[in-house]
């Protein structure tokens, strides 16, 4: 069954002096449980693209449906975590208060009550190794452990849909490796669905069931890959199995295809943007 | 690691003490009223209408023993603190609700520019008209003024509240009231308090003024008077008094701004990456 429908929504920026075309029809849907990743690059409308799927900002024109009702404020059950993850916590709030924040709120209330939200707390925190770190402040700790304070924060609400814009892109590539696994964990466990945003191709393909990628200026999709590769995933042997390497080398080639129509299109200028990954 | 300084003979342990506490700063205000004092005796300027510190000393001691100064004080601290009281629990409801509230802040913003700076002094007559010479006026001058600097410091806050901290709780499924409570409060409060130690400041100084305008009692019309009544060295125990006091009520600010607001000043303070 579908989870999520995104039908043919477009987003368009329009202030007195400038007009900015974002989004221009993008649909797909999204099974229950299904680990999903886009891949684009920056500037192409990732984050435009989550902040409407989460019910922050309405779509030019089209509609998100999700459980069968559109999507016009924040649904229950949906987490985001925000790509400004710094800005995203709490800096008056420890870091423990900071996880439980979710929590608190009368929306998640309903299924704890009073020590148990503290117990759930840690229990995240733990599992994202930064349990010694619950009496900091969030602006005492490092740009990753910060990160990490945030997907304990989203995890401990225990979401069925999750919304996650380019979270590992700070991390060194051991931390980044250790955290793809964990979420891996997670997601085998609690079986969430997972919308991953990233810059990056091999964690795209690494994590995801399916995998959309996205071209610039209007955003649209230019392509989906179903990702069949085994779970559970292994850093090396997944990452090594020639079904990897196929799928990561076609999107390599279509990325760079796309760049070098857009030179063509622009007079043989750069574009305003590299591709990552 | 202050305990173990390095400085091992007695000229670096003085000159620590001078240029690196806060004792230093001490020291300065003992040498120009040492200065002061030697000055006046020694006739460099004039004795009468500049008496020696000693003398003013003196006549401090003796009005405040007289409970001549105690009893102005009684009725100063008393006006001020209901002017500022009054203008912390009108500013601060209404800076939230302005800086929430954009149509309302749309309303108002022409009107709050205008108000705001208007001089106090130029308000006065206008009070003073209405409201008499009495208590009432001298509660709404302080009130008044000590409003606009809380008022405008509270919407400040609240509009600075970041983008990215209320889109997280909205998505968290944050209502307007849990919102506003645990976010723009949060998140407005070093601000809120600035807005009242900036008018704390400005509340004193207004009592005093509308004290000399008007009136027979308050530490300002004590000042006054004394200058009228040629009790020179009175007048500047006044004066000297409210220095003090000034300093006192701005350090009590200080120390519950940085106790209330730790993580403000922790985050403000921190290196630049
Ligand atoms: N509030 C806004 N007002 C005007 N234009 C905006 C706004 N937000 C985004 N845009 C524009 O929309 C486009 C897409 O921005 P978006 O932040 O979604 O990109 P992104 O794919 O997330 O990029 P990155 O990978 O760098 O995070 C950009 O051209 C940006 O200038
Ligand atoms: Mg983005």
């Amino acid at each position: 069954m579908n989870l999520l429908s995104v039908k043919n929504i477009s987003k368009e920026f329009i202030s007195p002096n400038q007009h900015t075309f974002a989004i221009e029809k993008i649909g797909f849907e999204v099974k229950e449980r299904e680990f999903i990743s886009v891949i684009g690059p920056s500037g192409c409308g990732k984050t435009t693209l989550l902040m409407m799927i989460s019910g922050l900002m309405p779509p030019t024109s089209g509609e998100i449906i999700l459980k069968g009702s559109k999507v016009d404020t924040p649904p229950p059950g949906l987490i985001l975590l925000f790509q400004d993850y710094s800005r995203s916590l709490l800096p008056w709030r420890k870091v423990i208060k900071n996880v439980c924040f979710g929590l608190e709120l009368k929306r998640q209330r309903r299924w704890l009550i009073g020590q148990d939200y503290k117990k759930q707390a840690e229990k995240y925190l733990e599992a994202v190794g930064l349990l010694k770190f619950k009496n900091h402040y969030p602006w005492q700790l490092s740009g990753g452990m910060q990160q990490r304070v945030a997907i304990a924060r989203a995890l401990a609400c225990e979401p069925t849909l999750m919304l996650m814009d380019e979270p590992f892109g700070s991390l060194d590539a051991q931390t980044r490796a250790e955290l793809e696994d964990f979420l891996l964990r997670i997601w085998e466990r609690f079986h969430q669905t997972i919308i991953f945003v990233t810059h990056d191709i091999e964690e795209g393909v690494y994590l995801s069931d399916r995998v959309i990628v996205l071209a610039k200026s209007p955003s649209r999709i230019v392509k989906e890959f179903q990702n069949d590769l085994p779970r559970p995933r292994n850093q090396i042997e997944t990452r090594s199995d020639p079904r990897f390497l196929e799928i990561r080398n076609e999107i390599h080639r279509i990325i760079t295809q796309k760049e070098k129509d857009w030179g063509k299109e622009n007079d043989g200028k750069e574009p305003p943007s590299k591709y990552l990954g | 690691m202050m305990a173990k300084s390095p400085h091992q003979n007695i000229l670096g342990k003085i000159s620590y003490i001078l240029f690196r506490t806060r004792w230093g700063g001490s020291l300065t205000v003992i040498a120009l009223l040492t200065f002061w004092e030697f000055g006046s005796t020694f006739k460099l300027f004039h004795p009468v209408y500049i008496p020696k510190v000693t003398d003013i000393a003196q006549a401090l001691y003796n009005v405040t023993v007289s409970g001549e100064l105690p009893a102005h004080y009684t009725i100063t601290l008393f006006r001020m603190s209901a002017g500022y009281c009054i203008s912390v629990i009108i500013g601060v409801p209404c800076g939230l609700m302005i800086g929430y509230n954009r149509a309302v802040f749309n309303l108002t913003e022409p009107l709050i520019e205008l108000c705001r700076p208007t001089p106090v002094s130029a308000v006065i007559p206008i009070v003073i008209l209405l409201l008499g010479v009495g208590n009432e006026m001298k509660i709404f001058i302080v009130a008044w003024a000590s409003f606009w600097p809380i008022l405008v410091n509270v919407i400040d806050g609240v509009h600075g509240v970041d983008r990215t901290l209320m889109e997280t709780a909205r998505v968290f499924g944050a209502t307007s009231w849990e919102l506003f409570k645990k976010i723009i409060l949060q998140a407005a409060s070093p601000h809120i308090v600035t807005g009242m130690r900036v008018s704390i400041a400005i509340s004193l100084i207004v009592t005093v003024i509308a004290e000399m305008l008007a009136g027979n009692n308050g530490i300002g019309f004590f000042v006054l008077d004394a200058e009228r009544t040629f009790r020179i060295p009175e007048m500047y125990a006044g004066v000297f008094s409210l220095a003090v006091i000034g300093y006192l009520v701005n350090r009590i600010f200080v120390l519950l701004e940085s106790s209330i607001m730790a993580w403000h000043k922790g985050l403000t303070s921190k290196e630049p990456k």
